[in-house]
């Protein structure tokens, strides 16, 4: 204990023996140590971005729909909400569920027509599920399960060069297989990140769409939110079990893209730590070997009067610690501070159509994952004491009565 | 003479120049292999988007772009197309009119949009034709053929050689109807494609959208969309001619184009923190080695020696320093990406998935002289600024002091 407080000290005495050189290596590793902070926290951002875009657009955590909807994603597909399926969706770990019709449809205005998605909602259920109800810019949302509107994207609205509170028509196929026709009023229009969003769904009440559509109160899929995603598992092997003749789909099965957005963030968060870790090392591995040749008289002194070889690696090393010890955690701070700085939302502004292309939204919103930031600091650090190892090893080496006698 | 002296410091410590060139060298390849890397998966990237169907540019009615109508159309087309395939750098033009249409089969009816197209041209415009997965190509002007999405055909339940029923809009406002028969599907990995869109012959198109032979937009593509900007101003001046726009790739994928906008301001933020880093330990071992000689300058000031010029001798060992440095990462640099522009970075787990968004599955970084020389560039500047400090130093340096410094 006593040896290891001497150490500490001299290794302590030794950074402060040439100021500018630790501040500079200081600085090295604290930029290196923030560029990494930083950034992993921006690409988190980012995926969680695409993450959450991708849940709310309709998709839910999961999706229950009948064996083949997905496939032929049709009227003749559906499903009725049984005591089973009901039970299965009131477990404590879901917290919310919306019963949707979704059928392919035409939408037409006095002047142009264009395919579209119809999707009939229940607008209580559906809010706080799905983006719609907290999108509308004009206009109002769906008061209640039989509302007689038509609510549709701004971009869409435009393309069919109509307006609010105008008329369009709905066509779509129904279940005897005729055309079925329907006039609404567009009583709500929908804004989104996703502009290509806009473009594609067209929102009636569920009542109104089953009535359209001639399918009673019978669905094409149930979408749901749990309470914590890492139940998913779990929830969906409880809802096989009582709901076998149904196909329950997690989000990543329907949306494959999102997941390998997720899965590339962290590639390259990790890509990124090692290469500035290389850069950082270079600088470290630099200073302390310079560090430990200037001394190599004072190494062979104390070795003369008694010190071990091992005390000498060990001082090098603590010496090594302390300095990236302060660099790793400054860098930290000022990440941490960085994030914070942006934590109201990094808005992307004139580039943010692009984040779009990719399923992101147009803001950012960075947020400090401390695991993330922990495995950071223990990486760099670990990995920095280990690369000083070659210059401890040097100091340890000097033969005392050869450098007592070096003259400069 | 200084040179030499420069030359020899740097061997006195061989294990620091090692380290520091080595530190230059692994960023600069970095910087060089990168960038080079963006480049060339930007390339495959605007090029296998617009090979899929728009084109690397199109002329259209100004105008009909954002606002899509029938009505929109061009009349006089055959001037400019053939002044447009006369242009070198423009392997391939042709013609497309566009509507949207209620295609019914037997069972089913659904939304969907119809292209009429020049069949032998198309091949050489879009990758649609390439894409055929059961059936065949349209392959003549005027028959009563259509092909369609894989999934728009599943979903209208139809098989090859079944009846299509089309009704729409035509130009003139009056009921737009024909029936064609199915002789192709075809599966371009985009969802949205394969769902909701077919291909007609152009002039069965035009008889049934009543478009009393206009179309509604020029296409025109290239070898490589590098030799196809080179060709573009001359086409505009075509387009303008003829009171006509031409839309450049950057306006058909405006969110492709500002993707690769936010990309390469990300990757400069990376780029930036590199190059501080790698500054700054520079600096520290610049500045450590005129300090550990501040006797010998001392000496050296004594014998005779301005501060001007050791402060050069110290000025061409960064110089020489850097030199090995940027050296050894331009040759490396060059040779990895090289090796890859040749083998390909593949994506093996998630190819399935980008494939299905049109994204490529493999890169092939592309080396060009501004991604070759601006990493270099930029790390040499600010190496040379870092050495910058420890030289001026050496001018507040007094020769007495010096020599007593131990």
């Amino acid at each position: 204990m006593e040896t290891f407080r001497l150490l500490t000290a001299l290794g302590w005495r030794n950074l402060w023996r040439n100021q500018r050189r630790t501040w500079i290596t200081f600085t090295a590793i604290g930029v290196g140590v923030w560029s990494m902070v930083f950034l992993a926290s921006l690409t988190n951002a980012w995926a969680m971005s695409t993450f959450n875009a991708s849940i709310n657009t309709l998709l839910g955590h999961g999706q229950i729909h009948t064996q083949h909807y997905l496939e032929d994603p049709g009227v003749e597909h559906r499903l009725t909400i049984t005591s089973q399926l009901s039970t299965s969706l009131n477990q404590p770990a879901i917290k919310s569920w919306a019963p949707r019709v979704r059928v392919s449809a035409i939408v037409q205005s006095e002047r142009e027509s264009t395919p579209v998605t119809l999707v009939g909602i229940s607008p209580e259920q559906e809010r706080g599920l799905s983006f719609i109800a907290d999108a509308i810019t004009q206009g109002s949302y769906f008061n209640n399960d039989n509302d007689p509107g038509i609510i549709l994207g701004q971009k869409l609205l435009k393309r069919l060069r109509t307006d609010l509170n105008k008329r369009v028509v709905l066509m779509s196929q129904d279940v005897n297989g005729m055309i079925a026709e329907q006039g609404f009023r567009i009583v709500g229009v929908f804004e989104t990140d996703q502009k290509e969003t806009e473009t594609l769904y067209a929102f009636v009440s569920i009542k109104k769409s089953q009535a359209m559509l001639g399918i009673g109160d019978e669905l094409s899929e149930i979408s749901f939110l749990l309470n914590n995603l890492d139940n998913l598992p779990a929830y969906l092997d409880s809802l096989h079990q009582l709901i076998p003749e149904l196909k329950v789909s997690a989000w990543f099965e329907l949306e494959p893209f999102t997941l390998a957005i997720l899965d590339m963030s962290d590639g390259t968060i990790a890509i990124w730590t090692i290469t500035m870790f290389i850069l950082v090392a270079f600088g470290l591995i630099n200073t302390l070997l310079m560090a430990v040749f200037e001394r190599t008289r004072e190494f062979g002194l104390i070795q003369a009067l008694g010190m071990r070889p091992r005390l000498i690696v060990l001082q090098v090393l603590f010496e090594s610690v302390l300095l990236i010890g302060f660099g790793v955690f400054a860098g930290l701070v000022t990440g941490v501070l960085s994030i914070e700085y942006f934590s109201g939302g990094l808005d992307l502004g004139a580039l943010a159509e692009g984040a779009t292309m990719f399923g992101a939204g147009r803001v950012l919103y960075p947020e400090m994952d401390w695991l993330q930031g922990f495995y950071i600091v223990i990486f760099v650090w670990i990995m920095g004491v280990v690369f000083s190892l070659y210059p401890a090893w040097h100091a340890s080496r000097e033969v005392p009565v050869e450098t007592i006698n070096k003259s400069y | 003479m200084i040179f030499q002296l420069a030359w020899r410091n740097l061997w006195r410590q061989p294990r620091r120049t090692i380290l520091s060139s080595l530190a230059i060298g692994f960023t600069t390849t970095l910087l060089i292999f990168m960038p080079s890397m963006q480049n060339g998966s930007y390339d495959t990237m605007i090029e296998s988007t617009l090979r899929l169907y728009d084109g690397y540019a199109e002329i259209q009615q100004a105008g009909y772009r954002d606002n899509p109508e029938v009505r929109n159309s061009i009349e006089n087309y055959d001037t400019a197309l053939t002044q447009l395939r006369k242009i070198p750098g423009i392997t391939a033009a042709g013609v497309r009119a566009d509507g949207s249409a209620v295609l019914s089969s037997a069972t089913r009816s659904l939304g969907a949009r119809v292209i009429g197209v020049q069949p032998d041209i198309e091949a050489e415009l879009s990758s649609i034709p390439g894409n055929i997965r059961s059936g065949r190509y349209l392959d003549d002007l005027y028959s009563n053929e259509i092909v369609m999405g894989e999934i728009l055909a599943r979903n209208l339940q139809l098989e090859l050689g079944d009846n299509v029923t089309l009704l729409g809009m035509g130009r003139d406002g009056s009921l737009a109807a024909d029936s064609l028969i199915l002789v192709g599907t075809f599966s371009t990995g985009i969802n949205m494609m394969d769902r909701l869109m077919s291909e007609m012959p152009l002039g069965r198109f035009q008889e049934s959208f009543s478009m009393n032979g206009h179309v509604h937009s020029i296409v025109m593509n290239g070898k490589t969309i590098t030799d196809f900007e080179v060709a573009q101003p001359e086409a505009r001046v075509i387009a303008q001619t003829n009171q006509l726009e031409l839309l450049d790739w950057k306006q058909l994928q405006p969110g492709l184009w500002q993707g690769i906008l936010l990309d390469i301001s990300s990757a400069v933020l990376v780029y930036i923190a590199l190059v501080i880093v790698v500054a700054f330990s520079l600096l520290n071992s610049i500045l450590m080695s005129v300090l550990e000689r501040t006797r010998e300058f001392g000496v050296l000031l004594a014998l005779g020696m301005r501060p001007a010029q050791i402060s050069q001798m110290v000025w061409v060992e960064t110089l020489l320093m850097l030199l090995f440095g940027l050296i050894l990462g331009m040759l490396l640099g060059y040779g990895l990406t090289e090796y890859y522009a040749y083998a390909g970075i593949h994506f093996e787990q998630a190819a399935e998935v980008f494939e299905r968004y049109g994204l490529p599955s493999a890169i092939y970084p592309k080396i060009n002289l501004f991604t070759f020389i601006a990493g270099p560039a930029v790390i040499g500047s600010s190496v040379i600024l870092a050495g910058l400090f420890p030289v001026l130093r050496i001018h507040l340096m007094d020769a007495v002091t010096a020599m007593r410094t131990v």
